[in-house]
């Protein structure tokens, strides 16, 4: 760890994080870009009294354009509304439009839909069409198919929404729970974690029997497809102990990165050639950086963000340039933690 | 007498107004009461209950109870869900005017943007393919619902009229587009297929009603043995049942229509009025099919139909021989003529898809080359409508 540390320096340099300006109460977290980097999606989790707001704010150039417009599900934006949203799990289809979850007053997850200028969001699937609480939703590259998890069943399986068809069809169904389903590039195959005597083993599907990825010591979860590899958080070393870990094979694992601070909800940040992966360090006496490595780890490389307790990071390429949201807490004076960007273009060349 | 009542005046409009009030009160908790309800079932995504709820609040507006912004606003999203835009845009219009909110008017200059109004409805019998079909299904849910709202419309109802998104669509085989610009496009499909544009007017047709049915004079008298019945007239009933085609897209089409035609026995009198002595009382009558053909013309609740027609059947009549003495004649009657008829549709004829029902006034004449045989009817109609 040392070594890397002392490798990574060499590379790094302060960075000047543009904060973007949120009028709301609550911790920034998991922020997604847009798949052309033109928005930014991000929670703000009021912890206290429940309730999870998502914001959406424009990106031009790495700075924010105007302030973040909260995006309320039906029924949570009224005024007698008063047990609050949880609007959490955002993921951006290629036209611009978003997917999350959602639930107000403690109520059912259901997934919802919103696009950018448009009123409010709609249920993306109906009751008839998918019971339970939905959650996870992974979208192909071409928009057409969303998994997602559904605990109808009692125990989390996935589904799949076909666009085309409208249809919503059943993948994969255990009597354990299946969790964090992500789609490969080729819009076929899915990976995704599965409970199992109190850890996660890795699967992937192709539209016929689950495929035994990885498994281990304690979770392999949260993948994220860099080509055919598997890039996913693995804590098998202990459970405050997580790591970046790449799987090339079924059987194969490599460990990419130690002792990681576990994003709240999102799976590793790859970049948008998903040759980087970003995270942060739960070791406080470098949670002011955030480290960008190469996914075949041959390269890393800081960011200082001058910041404290950086984390939460996502990775966006637009007009050529590569930014770097995360969230993280000032060195004093704010009990929030915020959410920032930066341009990292040339830390990468 | 003045004081006293002045005095009491406050009072008696307290009595009165008492009840007012207790209902305004008991109005505003129900809206109070339905309220929290919207809430819990928002938040199990129970839209069909918010919507109930909704409902049930707009009702509350008869007793004085003013809903505002919010309750219109989760009024639209849980129409929306249940996938009715046009019920969307009524309530968020009405949203609208409590309160100007940015999110309402986005999502109303989205509706607009986005969906156009369409009239689609079909016939009970036809039997063809007749599915609303997008030739791609969108993204956006609140698209999706509404098309799968129009899909179930058209399936349970016939018809379906309202928003649709923009986008090209098929409906029985027919292919159509709709986009900005207002335009409502509209399309039926008939028992005769091919999903032509524009509804059709093509059914059944019953007509009932009394009628004034007379025979005139015989052109020339008996002769020889002969017997010739006299003029006769009065009240009798009409009553047929035929269809009716439209013929293309045009009003004209052709109808064709057969039932009785006859008029009630009544007493024979001479010329003075008088029943003559020789023969006693006796009967004239008329007892007869008609059959008319012909073309009709219609437009909305107003159509004319007008053609040949012809009548065979049994009558009497009192008459006389060649010598001039009054004797009761019977005999069979087959006369050719023309028959004109006047509809008015009133109201939908219960029970019947595309049907009025209304009042025809309906007149006619028939020779048997000896005599002619006219006739006028006022009845009740049943009538194929557009």
């Amino acid at each position: 760890m040392f070594i890397a540390l002392c490798l990574a320096t060499a590379l790094s340099g302060v960075a000047s994080a543009a904060e973007v300006p949120v009028t709301g109460q609550g911790h920034a977290y998991n922020p997604v870009w847009s798949l052309d980097g033109q928005y930014l999606a991000f929670e703000l989790n009021r912890f206290e009294g429940g309730g999870v707001d998502l914001m959406v704010v424009k990106m031009a150039n790495g700075t924010a354009v105007g302030a973040p417009t909260k995006v309320s599900v039906p029924g949570g934006s009224s005024q007698f509304s008063a047990g609050g949203s949880t609007v959490v799990s955002p993921v951006w289809l290629p036209a611009g439009q978003l997917i999350f979850q959602g639930s107000v007053n403690g109520g059912t997850n259901r997934l919802f839909y919103w696009k950018p200028g448009g009123s409010s969001p709609g249920q993306l699937l109906t009751l008839q069409q998918i019971a339970g609480d939905l959650s996870w939703p992974t979208v192909t590259l071409d928009g057409r198919k969303v998994a997602f998890v559904s605990d109808a069943t009692g125990h989390g399986d996935i589904y799949v929404w076909n666009q085309a068809e409208n249809t919503v069809k059943l993948a994969v169904a255990s009597p354990q729970s299946e969790g964090a389903p992500r789609w490969a590039l080729d819009g076929m195959t899915l990976a995704y974690s599965r409970q199992n005597q109190g850890g996660e083993d890795m699967f992937t599907w192709a539209g016929e029997a689950p495929v035994p990825r990885i498994g281990g010591n304690g979770d392999q979860s949260r993948p994220s497809w860099a080509g055919m590899s598997l890039v996913f958080f693995t804590n098998e070393r202990g459970d405050d102990k997580w790591d970046i870990a790449v799987s090339e094979a079924a059987g194969q694992k490599r460990t990419l990165a130690k002792d990681v601070r576990l994003p709240l909800r999102a799976p590793p940040a790859l970049s948008v050639d998903r040759q980087w992966v970003a995270y942060g360090f739960s070791d406080p006496k470098v949670a002011d950086k955030i480290r960008i490595t190469k996914v075949d780890g041959s390269k890393s490389v800081d960011i200082d963000t001058g910041l404290h307790a950086a984390a939460e990071p996502s990775l966006a390429m637009a007009n050529g340039r590569v930014y770097l949201a995360f969230t993280a807490l000032p060195l004093k004076g704010s009990d929030w933690r915020q959410l920032h960007v930066i341009d990292i273009t040339d830390k990468l060349q | 007498m003045s004081s006293l009542f002045l005095r009491l005046a406050p009072a008696i409009a307290l009595v009165y107004a008492l009840p007012a009030a207790a209902a305004d009160q008991a109005a505003q908790a129900e809206r109070v009461r339905l309220q929290e309800e919207m809430r819990r079932l928002a938040g199990k995504s129970t839209w069909r209950g918010v919507d109930a709820a909704y409902v049930k609040m707009l009702a509350l507006e008869k007793n004085g109870v003013v809903l505002d912004y919010e309750d219109h606003f989760m009024g639209a999203e849980a129409a929306r869900e249940l996938g009715r835009i046009t019920d969307v845009y009524d309530r968020l219009l009405r949203a609208r005017a409590r309160k100007k909110v940015d999110a309402c008017e986005a999502w109303i200059a989205e509706i607009e943007g986005a969906y156009g109004r369409v009239d689609l409805s079909r016939d009970d019998r036809y039997t063809g393919e007749a599915a609303l079909t997008p030739s791609e299904m969108p993204f956006d849910p609140a698209q999706r619902n509404a098309i799968g709202a129009a899909q179930l419309a058209l399936q349970n109802n016939l018809e379906y009229k309202g928003l649709i998104p923009f986008g090209k669509y098929t409906f029985g085989g027919h292919t159509f587009e709709v986009g900005p610009g207002g335009k409502v496009v509209a399309h039926y499909l008939s028992t005769s297929g091919g999903g032509a544009s524009g509804k059709r007017r093509d059914g059944l047709r019953v007509t009932l009603g009394p009628q004034w049915a007379a025979a005139g004079a015989p052109k020339e008298g008996p002769s020889g043995g002969d017997v010739a019945a006299g003029a006769f007239g009065g009240a009798g009933l009409r009553a047929g049942v035929g269809f009716e085609v439209q013929l293309g897209k045009s009003p004209v089409g052709l109808m064709a229509e057969t039932g009785y035609h006859g008029m009630f026995p009544r007493v024979d009198k001479d010329d003075a009025g008088v029943i003559p002595d020789q023969i006693g009382e006796t009967k004239s009558k008329l007892n007869a099919f008609y059959l008319w053909g012909g073309a009709t013309w219609a437009k909305d609740d107003l159509a004319i139909s007008a053609g040949p027609s012809w009548f065979v059947g049994g009558s009497s009549a009192l008459g006389e021989d060649a010598a001039g003495n009054p004797t009761a004649v019977q005999g069979t009657v087959k006369a050719g003529g023309a028959t004109v008829g006047v509809f008015y549709g009133l109201f939908d004829t219960p029970g019947m898809s595309r049907s009025r029902s209304g009042v025809s006034l309906i007149g006619g004449a028939h020779t048997d080359l000896q005599r002619t045989f006219p006739w006028v009817q006022l009845a009740f109609t049943v009538s194929p409508s557009i």
